[in-house]
């Protein structure tokens, strides 16, 4: 399609961000024989849940993440066990900065070379914090040896993984798009309390094979997995318990399990927050949830997709789409989104795109590509960092639930190596997030990353950074559909729940 | 898997003429081969024929007998070089047809029949063959049976059987943490301890029987209703040397159902375990048995017939002859709210 022949054409929805609630949405419009347009400003995929090479990864943070979303990022290069101030902190850009940046560097991964010494200078004058000048040539050593294995990283923005008997696996399933992505199982399920890392069996088998709990537990482990899972005795169990009793009142009544084993079921299996946010009845359904994705694809209850879940999973949808019909521009710079009428009647809205005018009935976008959005006090905090070893097994997948003493808050994590060719061979990355901004969150996150290290592994780069909620005045319109970045929870079904709620609007 | 079930279909007609004379196809088959039999015609012809119909059907073991007696009859029998290439050929004739029905004794038998008359098998490869069929099914009968059989062979071969023995049982440890209920794990492993345990030291034998109890112990506490556990825990007992030994494992299980009882009153194997224990060791050594636990398994009887109507009869009898043998009233069943009386 040339240029020129988008201008003045009609659409019925165009949707803003190839995000996965985005591109989930446009496959279906398309599917449903809507004439759809999407649109990316970026000259990836994925959106929010983008996944990047190294150099790619830093590019975004320099380049791409939208500033009011993301409007800091802190990078540690190295060591950080005297828990040293950031590397570099990139912060608002600098007008200035940031074109003349752009004319005098080369913009890492295009065709060729990936050169540390560019990288580093790109970072240079764009941080509003930076190294000293003699640290230069270790640092840039430092970005040379990551950079060597530049292609072998895939670093998501929102890690996430599929429960096996979940809502999206069942969509992938459904709309036959399974063809286009490998998972791997999650093999394993770790909490980390008192320092100490351990398993928590999910099975029968898993129970069996366990050395960390003794008999009896082992015993109180069993008998909670199948009387919850057990349609008739989990009515039982529920039968007499007020409505506001939280699942760790419930757990420790009915089952007297220790501290240890309640940590257990209520971080790493009922995937809580914090220790009251569960009521009985959520936290029995999330135990069942989990129980019942175990034996699907095998003794795993999520799978991890390769090449970075979103990210992958996103661009299957866009495929769909674009085979129903769809038209895909990225790269596009939107410049506005208005209103649109026609002879006194409405019209939908009118985009002013880089290639054209174009109309449309619907509008679907990621905040972020309205000009108006505010942040709002909701954010989430993220870490990511990149070990020099594979802490929990080389070629595996984990996710992790690290119980803080000091503050007693938990921290989602999760443990990504080459099995699921996240990181070189030898090499393993570790993401943590929590809900909060990153002036409350930064020192438990780290305190999280250094407990999953362990002793074994030093860190070779860490990032740090905050996503946002952004709300735009403009939310209350009819036809234009805000959607919601990925949240809190480990695995993608919001995501589908959100995609659902919209598509029921719009068909 | 994820795939829509058709819903079975009238057939066409032309199936149904296929059908038919896939039928007559048969049957002219069948019969051939019936009557070259009453004949007693032993020639390659008649393989060729049988082979035919084996494929088709594979369960007449009739024409399995009359295929094996034609092979015996052949001259290239006498020669060992001809006799290996055949029965090679026979096995990957078999390795194909096994798929078609693996729980086909004639099948198992055959092969078993070959292995027998090769001049020289390879029972190596034989056990690579059951162990990727256990991983399989892992509680196949014909599988395991087999599996014995290989390595019955594979011992004559080898120099020294302890080493056959030991991998045989850490295969059968791999097996039961793979699945704790694998009933043909633990029988098989009940074939082997006492070898393994004769070729070890007295003092290595403790520690060996000490892992034992602690494996099945792991195996009664992830799951306490299922019996595999419970029934090799009494195996053991019964196969120890002394009565002493015997005691201690008796009463390390009464201390285990105990502790398991305190989190689940009503379970009902652990309740009549208990009082099979109990009263094996007032077989033993009577005195060993305190009047407050003779009271225990009487009233644990009573509960167990309140909560097993299905076999009520059993514990009211077991009740009746231990009060009667210990001199003590025989409990009436404790009426258990919400639940019927149930007269013993």
């Amino acid at each position: 399609m040339s240029e020129n022949s988008l201008d003045n054409e009609e659409f019925d929805a165009i949707v803003f961000g190839t995000g996965l609630v985005e591109s989930i949405v446009a496959s279906h419009l398309a599917a449903a024989d809507k004439k759809v347009l999407h649109v990316d400003r970026n000259p990836f995929y994925g959106g929010s849940s983008a996944c990047f090479s190294l150099s790619a990864f830093i590019e975004w943070t320099i380049e791409h993440r939208d500033q009011r979303q993301t409007p800091l990022v802190e990078i540690y290069m190295g060591d950080m066990s005297a828990q040293p101030p950031p590397t570099f902190t990139l912060g608002h850009a600098n007008e200035q900065l940031l074109a003349s940046a752009s004319t005098s560097a080369k913009h890492p991964g295009t065709a060729g070379t990936i050169n540390a010494d560019n990288i580093f200078d790109r970072l240079l004058s764009n941080c509003s914090q930076a190294p000293q000048l003699d640290m230069r040539s270790s640092l840039v050593s430092q970005l040379v040896a990551l950079l060597k294995d530049d292609r072998s990283y895939s670093i998501e923005l929102a890690p996430k993984v599929a429960h096996c008997r979940g809502e999206l696996v069942d969509l992938i399933i459904d709309k036959g798009i399974a063809e286009y992505l490998q998972f791997k199982g999650v093999e394993h399920n770790y909490l980390i309390r008192n320092g100490v890392a351990e398993r928590v069996p999910g099975s029968k088998e898993d129970v069996f094979a366990s050395d960390s709990l003794s008999l009896i537990e082992k015993r109180k482990l069993m008998k909670l997995m199948t009387s919850i899972t057990d349609d008739e005795s989990h009515a039982l169990l529920l039968d007499g318990c007020p409505e506001e009793m939280t699942f760790a009142r419930f757990l420790e009544s009915k089952f007297r399990l220790n501290a240890k084993l309640l940590d257990s079921v209520l971080y790493a299996v009922a995937r809580a927050e914090s220790k009251d946010e569960l009521t009985a009845r959520s936290g029995c359904e999330r135990v069942r949830k989990y129980a019942k994705s175990i034996g699907r694809f095998g003794r795993m209850a999520y799978l991890c997709a390769m090449y970075g879940g979103g990210s992958e999973i996103a661009q299957s949808f866009c495929r769909l789409c674009a085979v129903a019909g769809g038209t895909y521009i990225l790269s596009e710079e939107v410049r506005s989104i208005e209103k649109s009428w026609r002879d006194g009647a409405d019209n939908g809205y009118c985009v002013q795109l880089a290639h054209g005018k174009v109309f449309a009935k619907h509008i679907i976008l990621d905040p972020c590509y309205s000009p108006d959005s505010e942040p709002t006090t909701t954010a989430i905090s993220r870490a990511m960092c990149i070990l020099d070893y594979p802490v929990f097994g080389d070629d595996t997948t984990a996710i992790l639930s690290y119980v803080d003493e000091t503050e007693g808050a938990v921290v989602a994590m999760l443990y990504t190596t080459r099995a699921t060719l996240a990181a070189p061979s030898g090499q393993s990355i570790v993401y943590a997030w929590k809900t909060g901004h990153l002036a409350d969150t930064r020192s438990l996150l780290l305190r999280a990353l250094t407990a999953a290290r362990g002793t074994l592994a030093r860190p070779l780069f860490t990032a740090l950074f905050e996503v946002r909620d952004l709300r735009s005045s403009a939310s209350g319109l009819s036809g234009l559909y805000h959607t919601a970045p990925p949240d809190a929870t480990v695995d993608f079904d919001d995501t589908v729940d959100q995609a659902r709620q919209l598509l029921s609007a719009l068909l | 898997h994820g795939r829509r079930r058709e819903a079975l279909k009238e057939p066409t007609v032309d199936e149904k003429e296929q059908n038919r004379q896939r039928v007559e196809k048969y049957c002219a088959l069948n019969s051939s081969v019936m009557d070259l039999r009453s004949k007693s015609v032993f020639s390659t012809d008649a393989l060729n024929q049988t082979r035919r119909l084996l494929e088709l059907n594979t369960e007449l073991h009739t024409v399995w007998n009359y295929r094996r007696q034609v092979f015996m009859q052949l001259d290239i029998w006498q020669d060992p070089e001809e006799r290996q290439r055949v029965l090679e050929e026979e096995l990957r004739f078999l390795m194909e047809i096994i798929m078609k029905n693996i729980k086909s004794y004639w099948m198992w038998n055959h092969r078993v029949w070959a292995l027998s008359s090769l001049p020289r098998p390879e029972w190596q490869r034989e056990l690579k063959l059951v162990a990727k069929l256990l991983a399989v099914d892992a509680r196949n009968y014909h599988g395991w049976d087999y599996r014995r059989f290989v390595v019955a062979r594979l011992k004559e071969t080898v120099v020294d059987e302890r080493v056959v023995d030991e991998q045989e049982f850490a295969f059968t440890t791999e097996q039961i943490k793979r699945d704790c209920a694998n009933h043909s794990a633990w029988h098989n492993r009940s074939k082997l301890l006492p070898a393994v345990l004769s070729s070890t030291s007295e003092a290595a034998q403790a520690s060996m029987l000490e892992e034992e109890t602690k494996l099945i112990l792991n195996a009664i506490y992830t799951d306490p209703d299922d019996q595999n556990a419970w029934l090799y825990y009494e195996w053991l007992v019964s196969m120890q040397p002394s009565d002493t030994s015997r005691l201690i494992l008796l009463r390390n299980k009464v201390t285990a159902i105990r502790e398991l009882l305190e989190l689940e009153e009503d379970s009902k194997r652990p309740l009549i375990e208990l009082v099979i224990a109990l009263t094996a060791i007032d077989c033993m050594r009577p005195e060993l048995v305190t009047n407050s636990e003779k009271q225990e398994c009487l009233e644990t009887l009573s509960v167990l017939q309140c909560i097993d109507a299905y076999r009520v009869g059993r514990y009211s009898d077991m009740n009746r002859i231990l009060a009667q043998r210990w001199g003590l009233a025989a409990n009436s069943s404790t009426t258990k709210p919400g639940l019927a009386v149930v007269e013993p």
